[in-house]
């Protein structure tokens, strides 16, 4: 039996403010949006040279390197994408790399790489400078990584395959970003019937998954670095509820991000539980603010 | 023949018939790559084709600024009929054979082979379907 959309986010209802609106924004499909490789092109060359092709293209918060291409119907059937010029992503999933800000030269960690999006946009950042660990326990998710990689001309990285939690401690990091595995609630769509799609069957205890990995990470980070923490996910125990018992059990604080995106702050409380008045500076991506997927993101350094 | 300079940010691995480029790096970076359990390294550059060296569709397009010689432009309608169908008839030289940089006005598609009047495409094009879709730009200047 189909569970309805409806159904399914009501839990919501008291979280995520302008509901009616959200429930709105779920409806059919998200515009294509798209991010130019600069590792291979110049960005606004490229747009003239897509546009000159009959593709439109519409500006997006996230800079000159992210699109919107409505007319982009299968960008993976394009010849754009075919030679790495764009890499299909969409726009939430653009902004933990953006906020973590790698820069050339910089040693960083991808905690959970597959399938690539970000740890390609960080190599553009790090103009192929540097070390990228790409991490990705599980092997099967390993082509889709090496083809994105290959096809985008990503040269500065290597493919590791441990468990995130259990990565070694040899090493330490000036940028980590730990996009954990998640429930993917932020994915979920209203199909024509009213029905719920776009999301899988939640894996059992997340968060206590989701807690190990990101105590891992803070423990892999040099004394200055940053980590971001995100998921694609509206659920307040897979994201304030972890960055609450990072801040618990390690020196770590929430900084806020300065960046002019459409988002909301995360939350203090939820289902009776408090959280750490910090991770109100943690940001809430919701649908009917950007045009995109549901994501979480927290920014954070040592004390 | 690419100049020397264009090739000293890499490190070179080799893993049977393949040679991986890894961007060089220092310090710290150098420690994470000695001392990680490795599954895939850089950019594979180079393999060894019978008694040839074959570039990748991926090392051309990062080196294509300092490639002169060996060049094929092709028109978005030649683009799009050898990425669709593997190969098309291409007059050429005597001497014009071997692998090539193939390019529309535009774009750097990546590696073909030229042989016979005949250049066949060597870019993955991972299960993409090409067609009146794929949308090669008509107008503008070169992007890389």
């Amino acid at each position: 039996m189909k569970t309805l959309a409806t159904e399914f986010f009501k839990k919501y209802k008291d979280l995520i403010p302008d509901y009616e609106a959200f429930l709105d924004s779920i409806r059919g499909e998200i515009p294509t949006s798209i991010r130019f490789n600069t590792l291979l092109c110049d960005p606004f060359r490229l747009a003239e040279a897509m546009r000159s092709s009959g593709i439109e293209l519409h500006p997006t918060p996230l800079g000159p390197d992210f699109w919107i291409a409505p007319s982009l119907a299968k960008p993976g059937n394009s010849i754009f994408h075919l030679c790495g010029y764009i890499y299909c992503q969409n726009l939430s999933s653009g902004i933990p790399a953006i906020v973590l800000g790698p820069r050339p030269g910089e040693v960083v960690l991808d905690m959970c790489a597959a399938p690539g999006g970000k740890t390609t946009q960080m190599a553009a950042f790090m103009k192929n400078t540097g070390r990228i660990v790409a991490n990705e326990p599980s092997p099967a998710r390993h082509p889709g990584l090496v083809a994105n990689l290959r096809r985008l001309g990503v040269t500065n990285t290597i493919i590791t395959a441990y468990s995130g939690q259990d990565f070694p401690l040899r090493v330490r990091f000036e940028r980590i970003l730990v996009d954990a595995p998640c429930s993917g609630e932020g994915n979920g769509r209203m199909g024509p019937s009213g029905e719920l799609m776009g999301t899988s069957p939640r894996p059992k205890d997340l968060h206590g998954l989701q807690v190990r990995i990101l105590l891992r990470a803070f423990d892999l980070l040099e004394e200055e670095g940053t980590l971001v923490y995100s998921t694609c996910t509206y659920d307040p125990m897979e994201n304030e509820a972890v960055v609450d018992a990072l801040l618990k059990a390690r020196p770590a604080r929430v900084v806020p991000i300065q960046l002019d995106i459409p988002h909301d702050q995360g939350i203090e409380t939820w289902k009776g539980l408090s959280f750490s008045e910090e991770v109100c500076n943690a940001w809430r991506i919701y649908p009917h603010r950007l045009q995109s997927v549901g994501f979480f993101l927290a920014k954070i350094c040592r004390r | 023949m690419v100049p020397a300079e264009a090739l000293e940010g890499f490190l070179v691995f080799q893993r049977g018939a393949t040679f991986y480029f890894l961007a060089r790096e220092s310090g710290e970076a150098s420690d994470v790559t000695r001392t990680l359990k490795v599954v895939s390294v850089g950019l594979p550059a180079i393999r060894v084709v019978g008694r040839q060296f074959k570039p990748t569709s991926s090392l051309l397009r990062i080196l294509s600024p300092w490639i002169k010689k060996n060049r094929v432009k092709l028109t978005q309608s030649q683009a799009l009929e050898l990425l669709s169908k593997g190969s098309i008839s291409f007059p050429a030289g005597e001497d014009e054979k071997g692998y090539v940089l193939v390019e529309t006005e535009h774009l750097v598609l990546g590696c073909g082979l030229l042989q016979k009047n005949v250049l066949r495409s060597q870019i993955p094009t991972s299960g993409a379907s090409l067609s009146e879709s794929a949308q090669v730009p008509a107008l503008g200047k070169t992007i890389s």
